[in-house]
């Protein structure tokens, strides 16, 4: 009888079990602790074998259906894992990185940001949707600006003295 | 089990989380970091050294070779560039000279500092530390020398940041690297010799040129200008960058006609805005890019005038000052 059950429950959890079996296993075992445990624990098994943490669609429709008529008994009780399936290796270096990566997250949004003074005039307008970002037409004075640049900057051509005829600017 | 691991360790990264971004950790001592910029500053002007340096902007890469010392109080500075065309600086407390000796040619600077390597760092050195983030990062070798990194990272993304090898005896700058957004070295400054003595006589200070007094004199900068610029208004300048050059000028080359010129400044990065009559059949369309020089590059229109933005910031700055441009509006009398 207690394998039937299981295997009822196994066969419900494929999405094999007939409606009217699966209504009726559900009634059966609303109450039973023992029937629980093996829901969940088939669910975290077929969960682990797709790679996926919702059931199948027939299973999860059936549930829904299920559940117009007995709303109160669907959900397993809470049911505390197992210590032996907690401290896997591969667990314990989830653990790490999700500790990790949750003080990553939140030490970023606390880290210190420049004065508000800086971020008054740091916002910089969007660039609008007329400047042509790519490929536009060269611009034939470029050199001209290029070069005045560079002999007007104290910083950029610091080093070379550029050999061009926009050098020879004169006031105007 | 589970549980209990990942509280434990989440209060253990997060006590760390907390000491990194506690402002006292987050900030090398500031008085630390004034003292390495002071050192930075003051080894290029007080020591005496010669050496050749190599420059790389984008795709242009040249030497040169410089030579400096202080004779009798006065700073003298030389510097020959290698490759290319022969150009010459001869810099002087008073005066930077540029010799062009293919177009016989001679530009005379005065009251503007032009910065030659490795003297890229000035006072008010408080300055630096209000737009970047100043921090030693190891230890790195350059022409054969141990050298301190010093890292400057930009406290906002309008400007790019810088980091500088100086030397670990002398304090001299030995490499200077400017970054983009991406962190990609954009301009790099290296020499791959240099040498503190014997001092420099004051003769191998002065130009080779013999005869120069033929040679055209171009002064640089050209008068004028302040009153063309009171008509604009350029909202958006990023933080720090201060106006240190008003010109107007006729360019000559391909671009003719009469243009404003204005240079901005943080003291590490410059940008300059031209402003121009707009020529006949020129569109009035906008457009931006980063040049092979790695400058970045934007160009507009405001009403029957054309705008350019150029410089050695990231090209979103470059095109919000762009489009912030405006003529101010007229104040009747």
């Amino acid at each position: 009888m207690e394998n039937d059950k299981m295997e009822h429950l196994s066969a419900a959890i494929d999405g094999e079990l007939d409606k009217d079996k699966f209504v009726a296993l559900l009634a059966k075992c609303k109450r039973d602790e023992e029937f629980h445990e093996q829901w969940y624990a088939y669910h975290l098994i077929g969960d682990m074998l797709r790679e996926s943490t919702l059931p199948p669609v027939s299973i999860h429709e059936r549930v829904l259906a299920a559940l117009k008529d007995e709303p109160t008994i669907l959900l397993p009780g809470i049911t505390p894992l197992p210590q032996e399936t907690a401290v896997t290796p591969v667990r314990r270096w989830f653990a790490v990185a999700a500790a990790v990566a949750v003080v990553f997250l939140t030490t970023a949004v606390l880290r210190p940001t420049p004065p508000a003074a800086f971020l008054a005039q740091t916002e910089v307008a969007p660039v609008k949707s007329e400047v042509a970002l790519a490929s536009p037409p060269i611009d034939p004075d470029i050199d001209t600006f290029v070069a005045l640049h560079h002999q007007g900057s104290p910083l950029s051509g610091i080093q070379a003295v550029d050999y061009t005829p926009q050098t020879s600017s004169v006031r105007h | 089990m589970v549980i209990k691991i990942m509280s434990r360790l989440y209060l253990f990264f997060s006590l760390l989380g907390i000491l990194w971004v506690h402002p006292a950790w987050a900030e090398p001592d500031q008085e630390d970091g004034l003292r390495i910029l002071r050192q930075m500053g003051t080894a290029a002007h007080d020591q005496a050294y010669s050496g050749v340096y190599v420059m790389q902007r984008g795709s242009v890469m040249e030497s040169a070779h410089v030579a400096h010392a202080v004779i009798n109080g006065v700073e003298r500075t030389r510097v020959d560039i290698l490759d290319g065309h022969p150009r010459q600086i001869i810099r002087t407390a008073e005066e930077t000279r540029c010799y062009y000796p293919m177009q016989k040619k001679v530009r005379l600077e005065k009251g503007f500092t032009r910065r030659l390597f490795p003297a890229l760092i000035e006072a008010p050195y408080e300055h630096y530390a209000d737009f970047y983030e100043v921090s030693q990062r190891g230890m790195n070798r350059v022409a054969g020398r141990d050298c301190q990194r010093i890292y400057f990272h930009a406290r906002d993304r309008q400007r790019y940041d810088h980091e500088f090898c100086a030397d670990a005896q002398t304090h001299l700058i030995l490499k200077a690297v400017t970054y983009d957004l991406q962190k990609q070295p954009i301009e790099t400054l290296l020499f791959t010799e240099i040498s503190e003595g014997p001092r420099p006589s004051v003769d191998s200070l002065k130009t080779t040129y013999d005869d120069v007094t033929q040679w055209q004199q171009v002064h640089f900068p050209l008068a004028g200008g302040d009153k063309e610029a009171d008509r604009w208004s350029i909202p958006v300048i990023p933080p720090g960058f201060k106006k240190i050059l008003e010109m107007s000028l006729v360019a000559k080359g391909p671009s003719s006609g009469a243009m404003q010129h204005w240079v901005y400044s943080d003291g590490l990065s410059s940008f300059s805005v031209f402003v121009k009559s707009a020529e006949e059949g020129e569109g009035h369309g906008s457009q931006a890019r980063i040049l092979s020089s790695a400058l970045s590059y934007y160009s507009g229109f405001v009403g029957n005038q054309r705008v350019v933005v150029l410089g050695e910031v990231p090209q979103e700055t470059a095109v919000a000052i762009g489009q912030s441009i405006r003529v101010k509006e007229e104040i009747s009398p």
